[in-house]
């Protein structure tokens, strides 16, 4: 560059200082936030400038102008959000500390909306699933509320309603479908294959659509046309490769040529789910006259424009119609119904409720406790939120940009708390209860990322409004003055003290939630079960009905059965009964004691039968009398044992052994049975329920296809399994081998359930305990801190370590004991939600109020002590000198 | 997500801009627009996404005595906004062309 004459110089500097000044006067019309940017580029372009400056420098008028004019939220909002990532950026601490803090929170409140939302709220997947109803009986005579159905009711109710399009059956147990397992041989290893048995009309009545073939037609519901099978999708997949052209062909199962109608869609759900679908296989006969026996669940698909209630009314008329005329069987059986929904989701709902409502307090005590962070960061900022607004930022500008900050604090809580809420998620559906229902369809869907969104932007603007709040109200002289003396700046934060009695709070609700359902799970574990799990396995049979078609058949193989098992090295004890243990509901009837009055007569008595050596195996005790034995066959006097509650009722002071009772009421045909043997009671139906009358039968004498095996023996699980397949195998290679498992298995996984809520419930108390206890360390830590040249005079003017500990414990002890007693009261009402899930322990368990206020104490006094020590050893001259 | 066309004086900032231009007032220089259109128009394009800007490194700045100033540049919309644009461009002088053409068709042979 060639230099210029000295004046043609200065003519050029004057020339581009007026530049400078039209530029900088333009500036003032740009926006604040983009101005020293602005000006920086056109400085620089007037300074290269070397002809026209002041000429090209009139353009940044209309620039400065066109910027105002399109002043654009977007850019701002990112220029804040820029701010904000640097300004977390610079205290990575902070950050991570409350990020992690809200991922707790959100995604915990994310996994469980998903599970509930997916279990609880979610339509099933039906056509037009709100019009369908689940019908059961009740029975105020036998305390029965939702009893499994008497086929001959269904039959009437078919014939009499008006209120529905159709009443599908399946074969009940308890609540769920009765599941068999048969086996599909011909083509390779024998295979278990589970199968539900419906009505025809089961698919029509769900508005199921098969995906290929056709579901069942109506005559092959009846025996002789019902070797028909729809295979579920999966199953389709797995076993046949998906093969479109599968209909039409055949397969055995149970030895029973069945031919494949059709394969239902991959959406189709129905309960827990099964390989096969078959018609209840029955004769028409059975259908129309079993009125005694009750074993039946039945789904009903209401009209349009029949409500519930006019169903319901119509059903209590004909439940009465039939009550009358068949009064023996059907007096005071009433007939009752709900939304198939209800009957689905209704048992998980209570525990669903209680996790939500846990979660909540999660979410709320991490919310507290990041807010309490940013408060103790928005006082430390005071001074440069103050110089922001002296210097001309409006109060709305210094809002937003903080309430952005937070948003971005939340966005990065809320980006990882779907993290977490995906693998809480993962691990649920892989671990959690098999009595979930819908549990396999859970997922981290839209509905839960919409919510978590939701959620984190609800957080967000909750916590991020508190500093706001208190940096604004303080005012700028305020804080400047402040920050210019720390010592003045101690003051209250009565802000912070509440969102720490809040924290402590809901940390109480959430452990007296939790110790609640862990000492009622502890109460579970205690119930003396009657007999005993460990050193035993078990594994139930279902004999194919072609191979062992009469009672004969079944005994000679189920003797063989026993005795190879008993032949098993290390086997002390084996035996077998028709019903595994802690499966539910064993079916009942009447009984008469013989040489009683006419009316004297026990309704609901249960009913098993077992084999020799079934009582030893599972180590249940004989009271009185003698087991089984061989000689208890066919041809022999009927014998039966009952157990001690059956004595306690109806044999009260007399001896039991050698009198007869029969199964029906008096002046029943029903043969008697004597009583050989007095067994003490066991929990045979669930761990949650008392023994009942019980009567066993020898099953030599009640043959039936299912069996249940057990086995004691001193030997690991494992060996016994292969050693009882094995036995099997040889005994018949068609039987496809069973799944054997300890006992001990049985009764957890019968606790799975509770294990899950109790656990689950820790899990969140555990968080919630810990944030409280870094919420309170946090406030204290900081109090005590601004607090050191305070308790630098104190200590200057004489005060004793004593003083300092008094000085600082007693705000602590206060927020402590204030955050206890709410937290007792919110507990009280949170017991009461829990109470419906409690086993031996009530909701107002004073042990448990106990235990969680000295645990709480506890881990306050850990989180007071480290900032009582750090002020006790305040050393006066040096919090003086800092004056 | 189709955008309207840039208008003439944006496409030849645009244009100016992919033909080499880095600042301002070389744009000025360029284009011959005045700077009160040029301005706006950079921040306009900027705004779209059509350019983006970056500040020069302050080092090389430094080194040659003279204060940092402002790059633009063509994004790769910008880039396809342009040729767009240029193509319209020419398929409407095309027609003019085509019609001036019927109007006086012996002044074209001649």
């Amino acid at each position: 560059m060639n230099p210029m004459p000295a004046d043609a110089g200065a003519t050029a500097r004057w020339l581009r200082r007026w530049a400078f000044r039209v530029v900088s006067c333009a500036s003032l019309v740009v926006p604040e936030w983009r101005r020293a940017e602005w000006l920086r580029e056109w400085e620089a372009e007037i300074w290269h400038e070397r002809r026209h400056p002041v000429r090209r420098s009139t353009g940044a008028v209309p620039h400065a102008l066109w910027l105002r004019q399109h002043h654009w939220g977007l850019d701002m909002l990112i220029q804040d959000i820029r701010y904000g990532v640097r300004m977390l950026a610079r205290e990575p601490a902070f950050t991570a500390v409350a990020a992690i803090t809200l991922a707790l929170g959100i995604g915990a409140t994310t996994a469980i909306f998903s599970i509930v939302n997916t279990v609880l709220w979610r339509g099933l997947p039906y056509r037009d699933a709100g019009r369908l109803a689940q019908l059961w009986e009740t029975n105020r005579d036998r305390g029965w509320t939702e009893a499994e159905c008497a086929p001959a009711n269904v039959a009437d109710w078919r014939r009499l309603s008006r209120s529905f399009d159709g009443l599908a059956m399946y074969y009940g147990a308890g609540r769920e479908p009765a599941v068999s397992i048969l086996a599909l041989t011909g083509s390779g290893e024998p295979e278990r294959v589970s199968a539900i048995n419906v009505s025809a009309n089961f698919f029509d009545v769900l508005g199921a659509e098969p995906a290929l073939g056709r579901t069942f037609a109506a005559d092959e519901e009846w025996k002789g046309r019902s070797d028909v099978v729809v295979l579920s999708e999966p199953f389709w997949r797995r076993r046949f490769g998906g093969d479109p052209s599968i209909v039409g062909r055949s397969i055995v199962l149970d030895g029973r040529p069945t031919a494949i109608v059709g394969v239902l869609s991959a959406s189709f759900r129905f309960a827990g789910g099964a390989d096969v679908w078959m018609p209840l296989g029955w004769t028409r006969e059975q259908a129309a006259a079993t009125r005694l026996a009750h074993y039946m669940r039945v789904i009903g698909r209401l009209k349009p424009h029949v409500t519930l209630e006019q169903a319901r009314a119509e059903m209590d008329g004909i439940a009465g119609d039939l009550a009358r005329a068949y009064p023996v069987m059907n007096t005071h059986m009433a007939v009752g119904l709900g939304p198939l929904q209800d009957w689905v989701v209704g048992p998980s709902r209570p525990a669903l409720l209680v996790f939500f409502a846990a979660v909540g307090l999660v979410l709320l005590v991490s919310c507290a406790n990041v807010a309490n962070l940013m408060l103790a960061r928005g006082t430390a900022r005071e001074r440069e939120l103050a110089i922001r607004t002296a210097l001309g930022a409006s109060r709305a500008r210094v809002w937003r940009q903080m309430l952005t900050e937070s948003l971005v604090l939340a966005a990065i809580g809320g980006a990882l708390g779907v993290a977490v809420a995906y693998a809480a998620v993962r691990l649920v559906v892989a671990y959690g209860p098999s009595s979930l229902p819908r549990i396999g369809d859970i997922a981290i869907d839209a509905a839960a990322l919409a919510f978590a969104v939701a959620v984190t932007t609800l957080t967000g603007i909750v916590f991020g409004l508190s500093p706001v709040w208190q940096s604004v109200s303080g005012g700028v002289a305020h804080a400047l003055k402040a920050g210019a003396h720390p010592a003045v700046a101690v003051g209250r934060s009565p802000a912070r003290q509440t969102l720490v009695v809040a924290e402590i709070a809901g940390a109480m609700v959430l452990l007296v939630g939790a110790v609640l359902l862990g000492r009622s799970f502890a109460k579970l574990n205690q119930v003396d079960l009657g007999f005993n799990p460990r050193g035993a396995v078990t594994f139930e049979l279902l004999l194919p009905p072609t191979v062992y078609p009469t009672p004969a058949a079944q005994r000679a193989f189920l003797d063989r059965l026993l005795a190879g098992m008993r032949e098993m090295p290390g086997v002390s004890h084996a035996g077998a009964s028709q019903r595994p243990l802690l499966h539910g509901a064993l079916w009942s009837s009447d009984f008469t004691i013989e040489h009683r009055a006419p009316d004297d007569f026990g309704i609901e008595v249960r009913h098993d039968e077992v084999s020799p050596g079934y009582f030893d195996a599972i180590g249940a005790r004989l009271l009185q009398g003698r087991d089984f034995t061989a000689g208890d066959g066919p041809g022999a006097p009927l014998a039966v044992i009952v157990n001690d509650a059956l004595v306690r009722r109806y044999l009260r002071g007399e001896d039991p052994i050698g009198r007869r009772l029969n199964f029906d009421r008096p002046g029943g045909r029903s043969p008697w049975r004597v009583i050989v043997g007095v067994v003490a009671d066991f929990h045979e139906e669930a761990l949650d329920r008392e023994s009942r009358p019980t009567i066993y039968e020898s099953l030599a004498q009640n043959t039936d296809r299912t069996l249940t095996v057990v086995l004691r023996s001193p030997l690991p699980a494992s060996t016994l399994a292969a050693g009882s397949r094995a036995v099997l195998r040889d005994l018949d290679p068609n039987i496809p081998a069973p799944t054997v498992r300890s006992l001990q298995e049985r009764v957890d996984e019968t606790l799975s359930p509770q294990r899950f809520t109790t656990t689950l419930m820790g899990l969140f108390a555990a968080i919630g305990i810990l944030l409280a206890a870094v919420g309170l360390y946090g406030v204290l830590a900081y109090r005590a801190a601004r607090r050191t040249h305070e308790i630098g005079v104190r200590m200057a003017l004489g005060a004793g370590a004593a003083d300092v500990v008094r000085l600082v414990g007693r705000e602590a002890l206060a927020v402590v004991s204030i955050g206890v007693v709410a937290g007792l009261g919110l507990a009280l009402a949170f017991g009461r939600l829990v109470s419906s899930l409690l086993f031996g322990v009530t909701s107002t368990d004073w042990v448990t109020y106990a235990t969680v206020t000295g645990l709480l104490i506890a881990v306050a006094g850990v989180a007071i002590a480290l900032p009582v020590r750090r002020a006790m050893h305040v050393n006066p001259l040096i919090a003086l000198r800092a004056e | 997500m189709s955008r309207p066309l840039p208008s003439p004086a944006l496409l030849d900032v645009l244009q100016a801009l992919a033909a080499g231009c880095r600042y301002g007032f070389d744009l000025i220089d360029a284009t011959g627009l005045p700077s009160g259109t040029v301005y706006p128009a950079l921040s306009r394009l900027e705004r779209d996404a059509l350019v983006s800007s970056r500040w020069e490194d302050a080092r090389i700045a430094q080194r040659e005595k003279r204060p940092p100033r402002r790059y633009y540049e063509v994004t790769a919309a910008g880039d396809r906004a342009l040729r767009a644009g240029l193509l319209a461009l020419k398929e409407r002088e095309r027609a003019a062309r085509g019609r001036s053409r019927l109007l006086r068709p012996f002044r074209a042979r001649g």
